[in-house]
């Protein structure tokens, strides 16, 4: 029976540290501006005038994101070459010897995940650490947060665990494209589609 | 690199295609005797036109030598149909402008012609379609598909009228009114991005192309006072014409990098 891996994110806790995004680059080697994995800072709000006093709307939040390994991956449908592939367990590959680098899939993926190798050429994203689950071992990412706001397992299960809520702003609806990922949001969290909130940290994200 | 080259790409292979349809259309219409347009000067120029287009498309590429691999997807993928639909219409444009050359077996060339405007059309088609993909609001909409169009349209006649012995009245209309849809389509698709997207670079580019395309029509409407045959005119209404279509299509792709991280469905 095939099944479908996820990641988890609890980004009521997540302190934006990073170290997952470094630990993902250290173990694919991935030069400085290629990230598979990117911590999105989410700010907005204000200071408002209250009589005398002031009010404070502001918040913040972040989300560690990679690829989401979707159910209905619009990287696979729109590839020319045939170059992306979902295995049984879910995880979605791109096969380097057949990708053409057109860019397309980058275009089309509402998480940005894809990203271009400039060495050799081919389109590159999170590979779910397939090597690393093959021996039985975490993924980088989870296995680097101190935090411990990472997780992955079957997509059931984690629903089952933590509960449904598959997206919050600035993410897609998840019925774009089915991701296998599973959020508990922050307490300022914005719902997806929301327009009350800015990225912070744009031009960090590739 | 890769930005310009799909720019130069998408309206280089348009105007060829809409050239080659132009020309086919209008003989099968007019009669091949009562056409003005110089076919054969018209089918080179699009063949040429449209084979520049599939090399520059190459630059584009990250790994060009896995190219013949884009065909792989042709059932699933509006790109794979693309490329497909474009090689084909080249491969159409060569054996007709051949056969006008020589010419020779007529009633093969008129089947191949007609093959070509097809692909033609199939190749502009998977070309809007491309980028209409769900997940990118700012081209996910008929405006891209009727732009597409309408730059093939406007481009392919003025590809006709360039090398043409004489402009006549119609031919200027036509075109006008191409621009005229083509101004009012660009229109609705800024104003449709405008509410998304944050302006400031967009705004003086949009207006730049308007500009390029107002500027282009009243040269055509030049001709019709003139005394001359009006080739000089639309030769340079041809040049800013051109102009403003690749401004318009830089803006296209601009708002898809600025929406990047925003605006996703």
């Amino acid at each position: 029976m095939s099944k479908q891996l996820a990641f988890y994110l609890d980004s009521s806790a997540c302190s934006g540290c990073k170290a997952c995004q470094v630990a993902c680059r250290d173990k694919h080697g991935l030069e400085v501006g290629r990230l598979w994995r990117r911590v999105i800072e989410v700010v907005g709000g204000d200071w408002l005038p209250s009589g005398d006093a002031w009010t404070s709307t502001v918040f913040a939040y972040n989300l560690s994101i990679s690829c989401n390994h979707c159910q209905q991956p619009i990287c696979m449908e729109v590839c020319p070459t045939n170059a992306i592939t979902k295995r049984t367990d879910g995880i979605v590959l791109i096969n380097a010897q057949v990708c053409v680098g057109c860019g397309y899939c980058r275009w089309a993926c509402p998480y940005n995940a894809p990203v271009l190798d400039p060495v050799s050429g081919k389109m590159t994203k999170c590979t779910f650490c397939a090597d690393e689950l093959d021996k039985g071992k975490d993924p980088a990412c989870v296995a680097a947060c101190p935090m411990r706001v990472l997780d992955y397992g079957e997509l059931d299960e984690l629903v089952d665990k933590y509960g449904n809520l598959r997206a919050v702003y600035p993410l897609p609806y998840e019925t774009v494209t089915e991701p296998a990922l599973v959020l508990t949001p922050h307490k300022d969290a914005r719902p997806a589609g929301s327009r009350d909130g800015v990225i912070a940290n744009k031009e960090e994200l590739g | 690199m890769k930005k310009w080259s799909l720019i130069v790409f998408t309206v280089l292979a348009q105007a060829a295609a809409g050239a080659f349809v132009i020309l086919i259309g209008h003989k099968a219409l007019m009669g091949a005797t009562a056409t003005v347009l110089p076919e054969l000067q018209v089918l080179v120029a699009s063949t040429i036109i449209m084979i520049a287009a599939l090399f520059v498309s190459l630059a584009h590429l990250g790994a060009p030598q896995n190219a013949p691999r884009s065909a792989n997807n042709f059932l699933g993928s509006w790109l794979s149909r693309e490329i497909v639909f474009g090689l084909l219409f080249a491969g159409s444009a060569v054996l007709t402008t051949i056969m006008s050359w020589r010419g020779e077996m007529l009633q093969l060339r008129v089947v191949i012609s007609w093959l070509g405007v097809l692909f033609a059309f199939g190749m502009v088609f998977s070309m809007s379609r491309v980028y209409m993909v769900r997940t990118v609001r700012a081209w996910n909409t008929p405006l891209t598909l009727f732009g597409f169009f309408l730059t093939s349209l406007l481009l392919g006649a003025l590809v006709n009228a360039v090398p043409a012995r004489r402009v006549n009245e119609m031919m200027v209309s036509g075109m006008l009114f191409l621009i005229a849809v083509g101004v009012v389509v660009f229109l609705l698709w800024t104003l449709r991005i405008a509410s998304d997207l944050q302006l400031n670079n967009l705004i003086w580019g949009a207006v730049f192309r308007i500009i390029l395309s107002l500027v282009g029509a009243g040269l055509l409407i030049a001709i019709l006072y003139s005394t001359g045959n009006g080739i000089d005119l639309v030769r340079d209404a041809f040049v800013v014409l051109l102009a403003g279509e690749v401004t318009g299509r830089w803006l296209f792709y601009r708002a898809q990098e600025i929406s990047e991280w925003d605006d996703r469905m």
